[in-house]
């Protein structure tokens, strides 16, 4: 392939797009499953946090005189 | 874009169009990885403890990235000689598909990344075990074995071994010594594996000056090795059921492969095939290590899970 995008003929500028842009796909994919992720990982362990930590003690109650 | 430039010194093939995803999927080595994914799931299957299934897919997915990381990383230090062999001649980096540094970069961003990333998600005793084995793999075999010593394999193999720690790691938090024995079954069986493949890619391997076993020491030496390893190897398979650690379902089975395996390593022992083409006990012997690395850890899950 030619260095200078200048001199790029059609198939070349044609093949240099569609490769820009099946990069550009994976890329958004990518990030989009990552986002999915981090939010899966932190939700599990904040129920694991929130399952682990001391449940409050009700006060006994009082009967009424 | 890739930057056009010929580099005479590291072999490296034009980077001739802008990179395709594909492109950067081959240099994680995906076949490597299958093997990286299975072993450290088997561990974290067998590893007692129970994780929840989003935190195990993400302890398996940050061990196959940093196995993909190290292949990269692998991959850019040895465009050199990955353009003079056969068999790695067509990687993204001799082919000119994609720039060195680029390559490198890919490494190293998805190395630090996964190693951080299962840290915060799993544990610190985990990432310390993942980036152990990248790092491993990188620089000692990589960088400082692999050129220079016929031992290469022996000691690089403890990088493909290290996925298990990982994973047994993952879910428990610490690493016991059947962790390390399963760390021990993979670090032997890599020998006999990798040497049966050299025998019969010896050509390449000499062409490219690397000094693989039959290279340096000849084919009778290599299959000698082959064998001793092999005597070291299924002994060690059958210990975890005779140590309690595993019930007869896998010792049976274990037994059973590494009688095989034996058989086979004694026929290739005994072979005296000087071309690949007729190196039939050596080509079996690589493609049976192969299932029986698969079937052993199979059978050693299905014998935590599956039985009483």
């Amino acid at each position: 392939m030619n260095p200078d995008p200048a001199n790029w003929t059609d198939a070349e500028r044609t093949a240099f797009y569609a490769r820009r842009e099946s990069r550009n796909r994976a890329l958004g994919i990518l990030l989009f499953v990552l986002v999915a992720l981090f939010f899966g990982i932190t939700v599990v362990r904040m129920t694991d946090q929130i399952n682990a930590a001391p449940k409050p003690v009700a006060a006994p109650t009082v009967p009424a005189q | 874009m890739n930057q056009i430039a010929t580099d005479a010194t590291t072999g490296s093939a034009q980077a001739t169009l802008f990179a395709d995803w594909r492109d950067y999927f081959a240099l994680l080595k995906p076949r490597v990885m299958t093997l990286v994914i299975f072993t450290a799931a088997c561990a974290m299957a067998v590893a007692p403890g129970k994780l929840h299934p989003m935190l195990a897919f993400t302890g398996i997915l940050c061990i196959a990235v940093a196995a993909g990381a190290a292949g990269a990383l692998n991959q850019w230090y040895e465009a050199d000689i990955d353009a003079l062999m056969k068999r790695t001649a067509q990687r993204p980096l001799p082919a000119g598909k994609l720039a060195a540094g680029e390559a490198l970069a890919f490494g190293v961003i998805l190395g630090t990344g996964s190693v951080a990333m299962i840290g915060l998600a799993l544990n610190w005793v985990a990432a310390f075990w993942l980036a152990v084995s990248i790092l491993f793999y990188v620089v000692v075999y990589t960088v400082w074995l692999k050129r220079r010593t016929p031992q290469n394999i022996v000691i690089g193999g403890a990088a493909g071994a290290f996925p298990v720690i990982c994973g047994w790691a993952a879910v428990t938090g610490d690493t016991p010594l059947f962790a390390w024995m399963l760390f021990g079954i993979i670090f032997l069986w890599t020998p006999p594996h990798f040497w049966a493949l050299a025998l019969f890619m010896e050509a390449d391997y000499a062409k490219a000056g690397v000094p693989m076993l039959p290279v340096t020491h000849g084919l009778p030496e290599t299959r000698r090795q082959i064998l001793l390893y092999s005597c070291l190897l299924v002994p060690l398979t059958i210990a975890p059921t005779l140590l309690g650690m595993a019930d007869w379902a896998y010792g049976g089975t274990a037994i059973t492969l590494g009688a095989m395996f034996m058989w086979m390593a004694i026929k290739v022992s005994r072979s005296t095939a000087t071309a690949p083409s007729q190196m039939v006990a050596e080509k079996q012997l690589f493609k049976f290590s192969l299932l029986y690395l698969a079937c052993l850890f199979g059978a050693l899950v299905a014998d935590r899970l599956l039985l009483p």
